[in-house]
């Protein structure tokens, strides 16, 4: 199995910059994620692995081998394609089996009953056994995408590139599917490099995570570090819910303070280790709805007070929205607290819990020393 | 030579719509499977676009058969060449080896039919590959 590194990559079609300044190590037998909202260039990346797209520049190496300049067929990758591309003349069992009649261990071809016990294992895999005879229309869309899937386990590849693989499944599917890649992905070890928008399934499944936005790497973490520490205010809010005060920096340090339009002074600290703060710099506190308690657990907390707007109840918890001056912020609450819109709201939020982030988005990342934007200034 | 310079562009045609028709990913997920660009022409491309060469052939047949002007142009000069139009003005201006109006209707009838089977035949297959890509 593999490591797969990406240098330095970009690609472009034409004025559009599908993906840049990519710098990532996807490390051998981890399932990582390529997470974003639609057109972040999330399958551009795949296609640059899987080599259906020259990168403009930079390199990808599957261990120390680079592969940058290898075709696609010889990489030794499993896709799965975003539109299923399952071959419309061949039965399922032919689009399965095609892969394995072409290739060789050792030399050596697989006889016509290996293949045949691999393709109906495989199809037991994804429970699609004893629909092999179907062409693929035949088939519903979620039928299909197993079957892409199966397609590309069978011939066991070095590396698994899944393009939303389960979009398609309902719920329930869904979620066996996902047991199922996970269980097939540990057991062979195989480096996954799996796409998709859903932020629930990403941090559900992966050993780490990519967020990307408009072609640039967010943040490239576990799960658990991507939720607790986003590093960019488009992760902080892309991933899990956020509420986000605006607001100047008035005291540095360990702690920094926030001066709010209104006046409040909130501290906070920033999961963005190393970015050089300024006095007066333009920053967003951003704090999660869970994190905002109706009673202080310590004398540090924070105390914000705002205006009820509305609330709401989502059972095992109420919702309540409020506003902070011109702001609306959200808090989850337990549900035997009472509170009538308009009336006034004093929340505390722990300093720890108080996320300060500059507003630069990727710029921001530019500036500190040591990350893998840092030296790559926009060429 | 003359009808191929003609009617090539039909077959063409029909062989480019097919490509156009046929998704770039069919063909990358059989490279990704490790097939090599030749396996991959053979055993995706031309049973997907085949179909359409096929279709193309045929209807560029049937416009050869029937073809007047170049027929009455280059028949004269090679007699044995010269497709059924140019017998039938032959005939019917009472030429051997058979003469008159009624041998000449014969062949301008067995030329429909021919065509009429063609284009039967053409549509047909073109039906099947669609139902094969659309599953109606
Ligand atoms: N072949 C192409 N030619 C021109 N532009 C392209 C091409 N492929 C992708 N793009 C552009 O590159 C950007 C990234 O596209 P990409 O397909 O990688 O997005 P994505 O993250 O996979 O989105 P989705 O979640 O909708 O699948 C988009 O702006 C898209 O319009
Ligand atoms: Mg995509």
């Amino acid at each position: 199995m593999v490591t797969i590194t990406l240098k330095n990559l970009r690609k472009t079609f034409g004025e559009v910059v599908a993906t840049d300044d990519v710098n990532m190590v996807l490390e051998d037998g981890k399932l990582s994620t390529l997470l974003g909202p639609s057109g972040c260039g999330k399958t551009t990346l795949l296609r640059l692995i899987a080599g259906f797209y020259e990168p403009d520049h930079g390199e990808i190496y599957f261990d120390d081998r680079n592969v940058t300049d290898i075709p696609p067929n010889k990489r030794n990758t499993g896709m799965c394609f975003q539109s299923y591309a399952l071959w419309p003349h061949m039965t399922v069992f032919d689009n399965i089996s095609y892969g394995l009649k072409i290739k060789r261990v050792q030399g050596m071809k697989y006889t016509p009953s290996a293949i045949d016990k691999r393709v109906n294992n495989a199809l037991e895999l994804v429970q699609m056994s004893g629909l092999g005879e179907r062409t693929p229309h035949q088939l519903s869309g979620g039928q299909q995408q197993r079957v892409a899937l199966a397609r590309a386990l069978v011939i066991e590849p070095d590396v698994l590139l899944l393009d939303e693989p389960l979009s398609n499944l309902d719920a329930k599917l869904r979620v066996e599917m996902r047991e199922e890649i996970l269980r097939i992905q540990g057991e062979l070890g195989i480096t996954t490099v799996y796409v998709t928008h859903d932020q629930i399934e990403a941090l559900s499944i992966s050993d780490m995570v990519a967020v990307m936005d408009v072609g640039y790497i967010q943040q490239y973490a576990p799960p658990r570090e991507i939720y607790d520490s986003p590093q960019t205010l488009f992760v902080a809010d892309f991933i899990g819910k956020c509420t986000f005060l605006d607001g100047e920096i008035s005291a540095l340090g360990d702690t920094l303070s926030v001066r709010l339009p209104d006046g409040q002074i909130v501290k906070g600290m920033t999961p963005l280790l190393g970015y050089p703060f300024q006095l007066n710099e333009l920053v967003r506190c951003a704090v999660r709805p869970e994190d905002l308690h109706s009673v202080a657990t310590s004398l540090e907390d924070n105390m914000i007070s705002g205006v009820v707007n509305q609330v709401v109840f989502v059972g095992s918890n109420i919702e309540v929205n409020f506003n902070v001056g011109e702001v609306s912020a959200t808090s989850l609450l337990p549900s035997d607290a009472e509170l009538e819109p308009g009336s006034l709201i004093k929340l505390y939020a722990p300093l720890s819990q108080m996320m300060v982030l500059p507003i630069g988005g990727i710029d921001a990342l530019r500036k500190i020393p040591g990350h893998p934007l840092y030296a790559s200034t926009e060429s | 030579m003359s009808y191929l310079v003609r009617k090539f562009p039909f077959t063409v045609r029909a062989a480019y719509a097919g490509l156009q028709q046929t998704p770039i990913e069919l063909e990358e997920a059989s490279l990704n499977v490790g097939a090599t660009r030749n396996k991959t022409f053979s055993s995706i491309v031309v049973p997907l676009i085949g179909v359409s060469v096929l279709a193309g052939a045929l209807l560029s047949f049937v416009y050869c058969v029937s073809e007047v002007s170049t027929s009455l142009l280059l028949g004269g000069a090679n007699y044995n060449d010269a497709p059924l139009t140019y017998w039938i003005r032959d005939v019917n201006a009472g030429l051997p080896p058979l003469f008159g109006a009624g041998p000449a209707a014969a062949l301008g009838v067995l030329m429909m039919v021919l065509q009429m089977i063609v284009i039967v035949a053409t549509n047909a297959i073109l039906k099947t590959r669609a139902s094969a890509m659309t599953g109606i």
